[in-house]
């Protein structure tokens, strides 16, 4: 029996198109969301890459406190308004105990309808929360195909293959990034470019407007980058373990667990974090302290700072690993 | 006829200039404000270098340039190399103090502090957000006091109880002071008070969670304040070394990283600046929503130099 009582209404069985902000676990589920909707015969339309204007609109939406990631998640449900019948905001707590997400997730289905109160969009949701109401996701998948008008074992179905294919493509991603840290960790010193692990929320590192600068920076300093998400979750997850008993969230675990796992094959690693990230604030200060031995950069990037500050700490931390690894500053 | 070097560090409030000789021994020294116009404090630095050597016995064949405004003076004086603040410190500190561990840095709008291992710096922590305890901030409260900022240091030592001012913020500094005063305290005492925050804010801040091991040196335009000196030896226990030339380190960094280019880059520096007006106008891309701003730097009516753009819908081309 679900925990989830009363047989859901299909209350969105009418709802052809739906909206999903390119913004927040999008960045995470975004293979998943996508082939449940169109498995249940829906048509998705994702927000388009953040820019400037999504910021500011956000912003405009959000109050100060807001972290810089979910103002940008208010800047692209504002842009789905009228290009879809409903959004997708679902509510995800938790998926066990340690596998907790950000309070801001859990509350989003209620941030998006209180912040757009004059327009009203449809919103749909589902609720996950394991630990505390007993929610595994699959019921709550299952529970909102049936709104959407589905039998239970046709939202089972479109469950299972979302799943799947969500699993696909992180393992095809992880694969490649292995294959690429293989083959350059291969190459003869002097040589090789230096190896970067960027740790930081999918949502940080990937968002066009916001951590694809730093990306392209990287990369422009003919360094090798490398993604903390793109690595194998479960494995990254369990490594946490090694780090912390107690520390409750699930993305924060993943990074931990994959820099320890990358730890002997990188040259240096990026922490990258969305002012004010309650979790980051907790793990990153954790992490610098931690982690020895291996040098470490940690930023934060807010709606405020150019792009000049950045660079300037960027390539002051890349010329430290170089000329470490050159043995000096001039030619004798 | 001797090759030489000149290296320039413009920072927001002050522009440091030097000209170094293949041995890296220092021949010509500026330091003077940025005031607002890094364009022509370059322009001044270069010309106040200028009058100190002479230029028939010795040639500029290449120029770094670091500080805030790398870019903009790279571009102006053609430099060789362009290299960000942390780097050019660390290179200049290091070839005078080979054996220094660890450079405490406060400027006059941002501190550093860079731990050196075998010569070669391993770590680096800026400030963040605020520029409390800098010294535009000791700047502003010698103001209020009515004293020279230039006074500060010698004052504090005088004291013998300093004032306990919390520092964190500037705002709660400047009412702590206030208070302080109002309640009747020595005004060395409150002197002092303010440069032992200055210390102990800094290590608490941008020095928190780093290894400050000796020989420690200390630098930019707050190492000539005496009493934050003192506050250091005394919080760290161990002696802080500040070098007459302290204040010129990133300056002499990008002179030696310039010394350094291969030969094949070397051409002769004309001192002839003055006579170019040198412009920058800001475009703002409208080729998408992302508005750009793209910093465009003239040498009279020729565009030299264009930054700024995300993406290469944005990149303008500048015919050389």
């Amino acid at each position: 029996m679900s925990p989830l009582d009363l047989k859901a209404q299909a209350e969105f069985a009418d709802v052809q198109t739906v909206g999903i902000p390119r913004a927040l676990l999008y960045f995470r589920y975004k293979t998943m969301w996508r082939t449940f909707f169109e498995e249940l015969g829906r048509t998705v339309v994702v927000s388009d890459k953040s820019d400037r204007s999504t910021l500011e609109a956000g912003a405009h939406l959000s109050i100060d406190e807001c972290c810089l990631a979910s103002k940008l998640y208010m800047g692209h449900v504002a842009s789905l308004l009228g290009k879809c019948d409903a959004i997708f905001a679902p509510s995800i707590d938790n998926l066990g105990n340690f596998k907790g997400f950000c309070t801001k997730f859990q509350a989003l289905p209620d941030l998006v309808a209180n912040t757009f109160i004059a327009q009203r969009p449809r919103i749909i949701s589902c609720e996950i929360d394991r630990a505390d109401s007993h929610i595994k996701e699959q019921e709550a998948y299952i529970d909102l195909g049936q709104k959407l008008g589905a039998t239970r074992k046709e939202s089972k179905k479109a469950y299972a293959a979302a799943v799947r294919a969500q699993a696909n493509s992180d393992e095809k991603r992880a694969r490649k990034q292995e294959d690429l840290l293989k083959r350059v960790s291969k190459m003869p010193e002097g040589e090789r470019p230096l190896r970067i692990l960027l740790a930081a929320h999918p949502y940080v590192v990937h968002d066009d407007f916001v951590g694809s600068p730093l990306v392209d920076m990287l990369k422009e300093m003919e360094t090798c980058v490398l993604f903390a998400d793109r690595h194998n979750h479960e494995k990254a997850l369990e490594k946490s373990f090694e780090f912390s008993d107690t520390l409750p969230w699930i993305v924060n675990r993943e990074i931990i667990g994959t820099i320890l796992d990358l730890y002997d094959q990188i040259d240096g690693i990026v922490l990258v974090s969305a002012f004010p990230c309650g979790p980051d604030s907790m793990t990153n200060d954790a992490l610098m302290r931690c982690i020895k031995g291996k040098p470490i950069l940690s930023l934060t990037v807010d709606a405020q700072s150019g792009t000049a500050g950045l660079e300037t700490r960027l390539e002051s931390f890349v010329d430290i690993l170089r000329y470490q690894q050159r043995g000096g500053y001039l030619h004798e | 006829m001797s090759n030489a070097f000149l290296g320039i560090d413009t920072g927001s409030i002050s522009t440091k200039g030097v000209i170094i000789l293949p041995d890296g021994t220092i021949v010509a020294r500026s330091y003077l404000w940025t005031e607002g116009n890094p364009t022509d404090a370059a322009r001044r630095v270069v010309e106040d270098l200028q009058s100190q050597i002479n230029t028939e016995e010795i040639s500029v064949v290449a120029v770094g340039a670091t500080g805030s405004a790398r870019r903009l003076v790279g571009s102006i004086l053609d430099a060789t190399v362009v290299k960000n603040e942390i780097t050019a410190h660390a290179v200049g500190t290091t070839h005078l103090h080979p054996d220094v561990r660890t450079i405490l840095e406060i400027g006059g709008q941002d501190s550093k502090i860079i731990c050196v291992e075998n010569g070669i710096a391993t770590d680096y922590a800026m400030n963040t957000l605020c520029a409390a305890g800098t010294g535009s901030f000791l700047s502003s409260q010698a103001h209020r006091l009515g004293v020279e900022v230039e006074e500060f240091g010698p004052i504090a030592l005088t004291s013998k109880k300093p004032a306990n001012i919390a520092a964190r913020c500037t705002v709660f500094a400047e009412s702590d002071l206030v208070h302080k005063l109002q309640v009747g305290y020595p005004r060395e005492d409150v002197i002092a008070g303010l440069c032992k925050a200055v210390a102990t804010n800094y290590l608490n801040n941008v020095g928190k969670g780093k290894r400050i091991q000796s020989p420690i040196v200390f630098q930019g335009g707050v190492s000539k304040n005496v009493g934050v000196v003192h506050f250091f030896e005394e919080a760290l226990n161990q002696p802080v070394l500040v070098d007459p030339d302290g204040h010129l380190m990133g300056a002499y960094g990008a002179a030696l990283l310039a010394a350094d280019a291969p030969a094949s880059k070397r051409k002769p520096f004309n001192f002839d600046i003055s006579d170019f007006e040198f412009t920058t106008r800001e475009v703002i891309c409208q080729k998408c929503a992302n508005h750009c701003e793209i910093v465009c730097v003239y040498k009279d009516d020729a565009l030299i130099d264009a930054w700024g753009n995300r993406c290469d819908k944005g990149a303008i081309k500048v015919k050389k």
